[in-house]
């Protein structure tokens, strides 16, 4: 059965902001199976944050609804258990720490749940093993860098045994450093299988670790499809506010030169490839 | 004569405490007239600390700073320097405080004391060099713009004051590829027309590569390296272990060098290394 | 200026007051508070030993301490003259209309060694420990108000926040301030209307910072299943150690010397 792996859908969903005329998201048909690596493409305010938002009932639709594991977003006494099986890390290093020491933040949401001390240890030694910050654990945040703080955040949220990670923009704020961190242990993650990922970003490279790319513009999904699929449509890109990969240009402006280029490059190895065969 | 000079600066926060913290130690720069130079370095390097110092806002522990000759140690070099050497913040969007576009940009020029018509004409002019049209925006509340707009008020806020020297800490941050191209135009353009001098703060190689005159990166405090983009992104690997990437055109070039695709181009540009990848192929094809 | 370091800020370290129960130096704070408000003449030495003692083992450095004095040295400053001055008695040394007096000096001198003491004893409870131990124990402490309605655990939860939220706070503030004289705020600002507006572009981005702050904390903490104090655990249960009982029986001997000392008649004034 399809709905078996569906584990996040969407049903016809609008929200509409306080004040808004026009709805922030709109008409939103679109589902997350389990286990999967989705990245989420668009220009700022084209709803990314507000799509991200619903899929851990921190936002109610206005219109249409949300399912998560089968259950009802709207449905309050289900909040709590939505709110467990999908984990979100925002872009704000700074503004999603609670506590003053590593370890106190990471057991935050453990505690929040009711979890015996013994099991809660035993979470916080997990999280923050996957994260790479044992050697950090009392230290206070503060004093981190921002890509260890991020990957604090990602602990915090592992330490809840998600079934679903969502980031917004985890890396926007960062160095090229801090960047790669993130982008390595999200790459440990795909490898492991179990979780699946929603990714935002509006950074194409950073899009191809993924499995299935959502093209976000003015509220709609306007492309859904393998990075290679989506990435070599251009016309659509530009439309969505978006610039193809560097290495995507280049081989297009060989190919309006006169050579033989397939359409779908979308780094420098897939490039130097195949000038090498050519 | 270059505008600004900084000569063996050493900047440390909390001196004489535990969480003392060395950001600057030793710095030598000099900014030419009319040039972009740009700083890189991963965070924390000091690029934020350096940039206060060159408008006198931070004044350093030790070494001096010299603003067309005026060292910023004495208090009274220091009361204008604003004037002259325009910074525009990191997230300057987060300093907005006026209820509409047009007082936000007549911060400036109200403080420097001038006459109504004299800041109107200031107000209009610097909105026009961001590419935004006074007329339609000047009543619109700074909070209500996009990400792309709030950072061009931002720039011209600072434009309005008439600096010879502006020093722009991370202007692209936050910002989605299109807006960012706009803004890094915008840039390129302020100095060329306007004749500026501008200090462009980013860990961005890219946009480095494709404004910047110089360079220089810092590494925890120290300079890793000062001259051409072309010349420093040569060195893939001390870039990349301080925490820093190379742009894209330059690790296109070392790509397909070791392929054995011969790429003799000096510049950081894309463009020349196309030209050289399609003599290349017509080479191969003959 | 601020440098990233505040009074009474906590010093990670490893020392046997670091590493005693919150609870416990919570109220051997109060105690040895009371010691100290309480002490006349001899009846400071108990107080200052064990204070100076615990400062000490908790291997802060006195620099820290320094620091606090510094910051705080002109309210020491004016109690300590304003008792020299105005307390009647037997005069010393006349200048004009004012005059020192034996029992002004004495007061003056005690009242200093009283509020060295509160900031020294104080000072090491917030800085031997973590911002969570410290409402952790407070929230434990204050369980018995819990069932008159005070929102104990909530009260607690805002402590932590702020205590986290402060250096960020104030550092924010010293950016936009700095970003603001760069737009020529408060410098050449002669006219009233001017100061004030250099006030205003202080006032509301800071302001629209800690709201913008808080809102995205609020959410953050939402996403982690928080809800309030009902059903919430705690990774680290606190329990007393045999360190803790020596601590609270020192802490308490300490008020009990002093009044000791005060009754037994030899105080110093
Ligand atoms: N809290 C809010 N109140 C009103 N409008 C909002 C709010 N948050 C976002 N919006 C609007 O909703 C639209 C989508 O925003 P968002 O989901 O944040 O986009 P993205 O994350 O892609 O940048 C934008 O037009 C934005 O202005
Ligand atoms: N107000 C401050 N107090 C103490 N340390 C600071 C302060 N501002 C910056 N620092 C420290 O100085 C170093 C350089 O910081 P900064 O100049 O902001 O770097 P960058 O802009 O390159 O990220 C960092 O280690 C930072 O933690
Ligand atoms: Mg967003
Ligand atoms: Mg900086």
């Amino acid at each position: 059965m399809k709905t078996e792996q569906n584990f996040i859908s969407f049903d016809g969903v609008s929200y509409f902001y306080e004040g808004g005329e026009s709805p922030a998201i709109n008409n939103i048909n679109a589902e997350i199976r389990r286990g999967e690596f989705i990245a989420v493409l668009g220009a700022n305010g084209s709803g990314k944050s507000t799509l991200a938002r619903h899929m851990n009932a921190l936002l109610l639709p206005s219109r249409g609804r949300v399912l998560v594991n089968g259950m009802d977003t709207r449905n309050a006494d289900k909040t709590m258990e939505i709110r467990r099986l999908v984990g979100m890390v925002f872009q704000n290093p700074d503004n999603q720490l609670v506590a003053a020491l590593v370890e106190e933040d990471v057991a935050f949401g453990p505690e929040n749940i009711g979890l015996e001390p013994g099991e809660i240890i035993a979470r916080v030694d997990a999280a923050l093993r996957v994260a790479g910050l044992e050697n950090l654990r009392n230290r206070p945040p503060h004093l981190l860098s921002g890509g260890q703080k991020q990957r604090l955040a990602i602990a915090g949220a592992l330490a809840m045994r998600p079934d679903c990670l969502v980031l917004d923009e985890p890396t926007a704020m960062l160095d090229p450093g801090g960047r790669k961190e993130i982008l390595s242990l999200l790459l440990n993650f795909k490898k492991e299988r179990g979780m699946a990922m929603v990714f935002i970003t509006h950074l194409m490279e950073e899009a191809l670790l993924s499995d299935r790319v959502w093209v976000m513009a003015r509220g709609r999904i306007i492309a859904d499809g393998s990075p290679r699929q989506v990435f070599r449509d251009t016309r659509l890109l530009d439309n969505a506010g978006l610039e193809p990969t560097p290495a995507a240009l280049t081989a297009a402006r060989l190919k309006k030169a006169g050579w033989d280029l397939p359409d779908d490059i979308l780094d420098l190895d897939e490039l130097v490839d195949f000038l090498c065969r050519l | 004569m270059p505008i600004i000079r900084v000569e063996k600066v050493c900047h440390t926060y909390s001196p004489g405490t535990p969480l003392e913290v060395a950001a600057l130690k030793d710095i030598t720069l000099e900014v030419q007239r009319g040039e972009i130079l740009a700083l890189a370095g991963s965070t924390g390097s000091g690029k934020s600390t350096l940039a206060m110092m060159l408008n006198g806002l931070l004044v350093p522990t030790k070494g001096c700073v010299l603003v067309n000759g005026q060292d910023t140690r004495l208090k009274k070099n220091r009361r204008d320097l604003w004037r002259q050497v325009g910074l525009v913040f990191q997230y300057p969007e987060y300093q907005f405080f006026e209820e509409n576009v047009f007082k936000e940009v007549a911060f400036g020029p109200s403080n420097m004391g001038l006459p109504s018509a004299e800041i109107e004409e200031r107000v209009n002019r610097s909105l026009e060099w961001v590419g935004l049209d006074p007329e339609t925006i000047r009543q619109r509340s700074p909070w209500t713009l996009s990400g792309g707009q709030k950072r061009r008020v931002a720039l011209a806020s600072v434009l309005a004051i008439g600096p010879n020297v502006l020093v722009l800490d991370e202007p692209t941050a936050g910002i989605d590829p299109a807006g960012k191209r706009q803004i890094l135009d915008l840039i390129k353009n302020l100095q060329k027309k306007r004749d500026l001098t501008v200090v462009l703060i980013t860990h961005n190689m890219d946009d480095i590569a494709r404004t910047a005159d110089r360079l220089m990166v810092l590494d925890r405090g120290t300079v890793f390296a000062l001259g051409t983009p072309g010349k420093i992104f040569e060195d893939h690997r001390g870039l990349r272990a301080i925490g820093l990437d190379i742009p894209y055109a330059a690790e296109a070039k070392s790509r397909l060098n070791s392929a054995g695709i011969p790429v003799q181009t000096e510049s950081l540009n894309i463009a020349e290394v196309e030209k050289e990848i399609i003599k290349y192929l017509r080479l191969k094809k003959q | 200026m601020f440098d990233g370091l505040m009074v009474g800020q906590y010093i990670p370290a490893n020392s046997p007051v670091h590493r005693l129960d919150p609870r416990t130096k919570i109220l051997s704070m109060l105690l040895l508070i009371t010691a100290a408000a309480l002490a006349k003449g001899t009846g400071f030495l108990p107080v200052a030993a064990v204070s100076v003692f615990a400062l000490l083992l908790s291997r802060v450095p006195f620099l820290f301490l320094w620091r606090g004095f510094k910051a705080l040295w002109v309210i020491l400053f004016i109690t300590f003259i304003l008792q020299i001055f105005f307390t009647p008695g037997e005069t010393i040394y006349t200048a004009g209309p004012l005059t020192i007096t034996k029992e002004g000096l004495l007061l003056g001198g005690q009242m200093l060694l009283r509020l060295v003491l509160l900031i020294l004893i104080s000072s090491l409870l917030t800085m031997t420990t973590t911002p969570v131990g410290l409402t952790a124990g407070i929230e434990h402490l204050g369980r018995p108000l819990q069932r008159f309605g005070v929102p104990v655990h909530e009260m607690a939860m805002m402590m932590t926040i702020a205590l986290r939220f402060v250096p960020t706070l104030l550092q924010e503030a010293f950016t936009v301030s700095r970003a603001q004289q760069s737009r020529g705020a408060g410098l050449s600002g002669v006219t009233l209307e001017r100061k004030f507006t250099a006030l205003v572009s202080l006032m509301v981005p800071v302001f629209a910072g800690a709201f913008r702050r808080a809102e995205e904390l609020s959410t953050a903490m939402e996403t982690r299943c928080y809800h309030g104090g009902a059903g919430r655990t705690k990774m680290k249960l606190l329990t007393y150690h045999p360190g803790d009982y020596m601590a609270l029986a020192v802490s308490l001997a300490v008020p009990l010397a002093v009044l000791a000392l005060r009754l037994s008649g030899s105080n110093g004034g």
